[in-house]
């Protein structure tokens, strides 16, 4: 046989042996699912107190306020709020009234 | 022929001139050149041209001579007399320049010499730009009497009619005696130069002749004693063209007069920049120094830091910075010199710092770490009422932006004399290392609990429990904040961008100050 055709026959062996594997799991999962089915309705039965409720809802406030906190933060010194912008230009009118009043121009 | 007549006749004329304008550069004449020169020192022409951008200098008045007679004066007549006067600019922006020529009769204040400056200054003043001073003079033409010593006083006068318009710089590069030392000395900002300036009102001779003490030209007033001791020079140049890089770096921060914002640079550094180690430059013990000039250089754009009067109280530090570009006045205690205490000097040093910053639109930045005035009878008879009072003054009266930040101790009337809210700082930061108390724990314990402590079974016990119940309460901003005192306990490495944000808010802010002819501040 040629090299090329020994090549050629074992990666055709290794293929069929991954698939075959992987066929032989999907085949024992679908097996043990058959003999050991979920227990749904326990799970529904479930229904959590109001103490659970409220547990919950505070985690969940105490998440989001968090949350925000961090992200004010963030903000606050982002580099997506173009901080400093305001000071490369020269002050304004308004500045200029101030000084004026100061000077006695007014 | 007609015409290559006239032509003729016109290049005599114009040759006249370019052999007059040569006869005007040799000033004193080559010997005296040269005398300058071994002296380690330059000309009066060679200074400005070293000072300006290249090709920008226009002299005036480089004709003008002295009228006098008396004393063999009329045989001594140059060109222009002892001064070289006119315009140029530094970094592209105009400035008005006076150099005394030492080469001509010492540089001697005449009755031309104070015309001459007078004249461009009044200049200065209309056109609205910074005038610089490059002074190398014996003093007053004494030959000439009174027309000397009025002409000293013209220049006095427009010194002061220029300050707070038009920034004025002296830049000492040679002798500077008796009265003269008063132009100087009304102007914002002297840089003397090492070895080669002396300033003083009577010279060595004559202490001794008076006091009989013994003194010699550099211990009197060279620039290490003017920068240390007396306050007098702001800045100290090892050569001449350091004096002159110490001026052109000076003028950078500095807007061309009252009128004008400091100029904006391009931002060089990140305005979001968050220092990490600012959060662990305060020592945890309080009573351990650390460098505040690490705290400033870390805040401000990368290198721009530009302290002014460094080797005088060094207690204190002011100078210019820049933030996002915008130049800022900062004033600082520095706990590493005398724990950051306010005394005299450093009084001194801080209210001047802040009526130039005021009167030129820097916004004031400053930092405080102080346990409070210096005690001691030495200062209490030197006046540091008087003095400490310069403080309260000028931030009150300033109505630029003003923003402090609390960085550790700011006990009693020095917190409230270096910028709190009360004299109408607009934000105040305290970080969370900063004590805002009367006075420090260990001496408040004694008046307030005195009493308990000695009745105590254990003295010793019931002390350090009063001074951890006193300091749980002050040694945290977080009371202070909690009454408005302070606006915001910040992270210190949230500082940098506070700031900027701050200074955003407040670039347009407009100040506000009762018509009046003008205050009396305690000198």
């Amino acid at each position: 046989m040629s090299e090329f055709g020994q090549g050629l026959t074992l990666s055709g062996a290794g293929i069929l042996i991954t698939f075959g594997a992987l066929g032989v799991l999907i085949c024992l999962i679908l097996i043990l699912k058959v003999i050991f089915p979920a227990r749904v309705k326990e799970q529904a039965d479930f229904q959590p107190t109001e103490r659970d409720l409220d547990q919950k809802m505070g985690l969940r406030r105490r998440a989001a306020a968090a949350g925000v906190a961090v992200l004010l933060s963030d903000r606050s010194c982002s580099e997506t709020g173009a901080l400093g912008s305001i000071l490369e230009t020269p002050p304004g009118e308004w500045w200029r009234q101030g000084l004026d009043r100061i000077h006695g121009k007014e | 022929m007609g015409a290559e007549r006239k032509k003729t006749e016109q290049d005599d004329l114009l040759n006249e001139l370019l052999e007059i304008r040569k006869m005007v550069q040799r000033g004193g004449g080559e010997a005296r050149i040269q005398t300058q020169h071994q002296k380690g020192k330059g000309t009066a022409r060679e200074r400005v041209l070293a000072l300006l951008d290249e090709g920008t200098f226009q002299e005036v008045d480089a004709l003008m001579e002295h009228r006098h007679q008396d004393f063999g004066l009329d045989q001594k007549k140059v060109p222009g007399d002892s001064v070289v006067v006119g315009f140029g600019k530094i970094d592209g922006r105009m400035v008005a320049v006076f150099s005394q020529d030492f080469t001509v009769m010492g540089g001697s204040f005449s009755e031309v010499q104070g015309q001459k400056v007078a004249k461009m200054l009044d200049l200065a003043l209309d056109a609205g730009v910074p005038v610089i001073g490059l002074l190398d003079s014996v003093g007053a033409r004494i030959q000439e009497g009174v027309y000397s010593l009025a002409a000293y006083a013209e220049l006095f006068w427009r010194n002061t009619q220029a300050s707070g318009v038009i920034p004025q710089i002296s830049v000492m590069l040679g002798p500077c005696a008796g009265g003269s030392v008063y132009s100087p000395g009304l102007t914002d900002f002297v840089i003397m130069t090492r070895g080669t300036s002396h300033m003083f009102i009577t010279g060595p001779k004559v202490i001794k002749s008076v006091t009989h003490e013994e003194v010699d030209f550099e211990s009197l007033g060279g620039a290490g004693v003017h920068s240390a001791k007396s306050g007098v020079a702001h800045f100290t140049a090892d050569t001449e063209e350091d004096a002159l890089r110490i001026t052109r770096k000076l003028l950078s921060y500095l807007p061309s007069n009252n009128t004008e914002p400091p100029p904006i640079q391009k931002p060089q550094d990140d305005p979001y920049r968050r220092d990490k180690e600012l959060n662990r430059l305060v020592p945890d013990d309080p009573e351990q120094a650390y460098d505040m000039r690490q705290v400033i250089e870390r805040v401000f754009d990368k290198g721009s830091f530009f302290p002014v009067h460094e080797g005088f109280a060094p207690n204190a530090l002011v100078g210019f910075a820049r933030l996002h570009g915008l130049p800022v006045g900062v004033v600082a205690n520095q706990p590493n010199s005398l724990a950051g205490v306010l005394d005299i000097d450093s009084s001194d040093k801080i209210a001047r710092f802040i009526r130039f910053c005021d009167a030129y639109n820097f916004p004031l930045i400053t930092f405080v770490d102080t346990p409070g005035f210096l005690p001691g009878v030495q200062q209490e008879h030197g006046g540091i009422i008087r003095h400490g009072a310069k403080i309260v003054y000028a931030y009150s009266e300033a109505t630029v932006p003003k923003i402090a930040v609390i960085v550790r101790k700011a006990y009693g009337g020095a917190y409230i004399v270096l910028s709190s809210k009360h004299i109408r700082t607009d934000l105040v930061f305290a970080w969370p290392t900063a004590e805002i108390a009367v006075m420090g724990a260990e001496g408040a314990v004694d008046v307030l609990y005195g009493k308990d402590i000695q009745a105590a079974e254990d003295p010793d016990l019931a002390r350090k429990k009063f001074v951890a119940k006193y300091k749980e309460k002050f040694s945290k901003p977080y009371q202070a904040a909690a009454s408005g005192h302070v606006d915001e306990v910040i992270l210190p490495e949230e500082t940098r961008p506070r700031l900027v944000t701050a200074l955003e808010l407040l670039k347009n802010k407009q100040g506000s100050s009762r018509p009046k002819k003008h205050g009396n501040i305690p000198l």
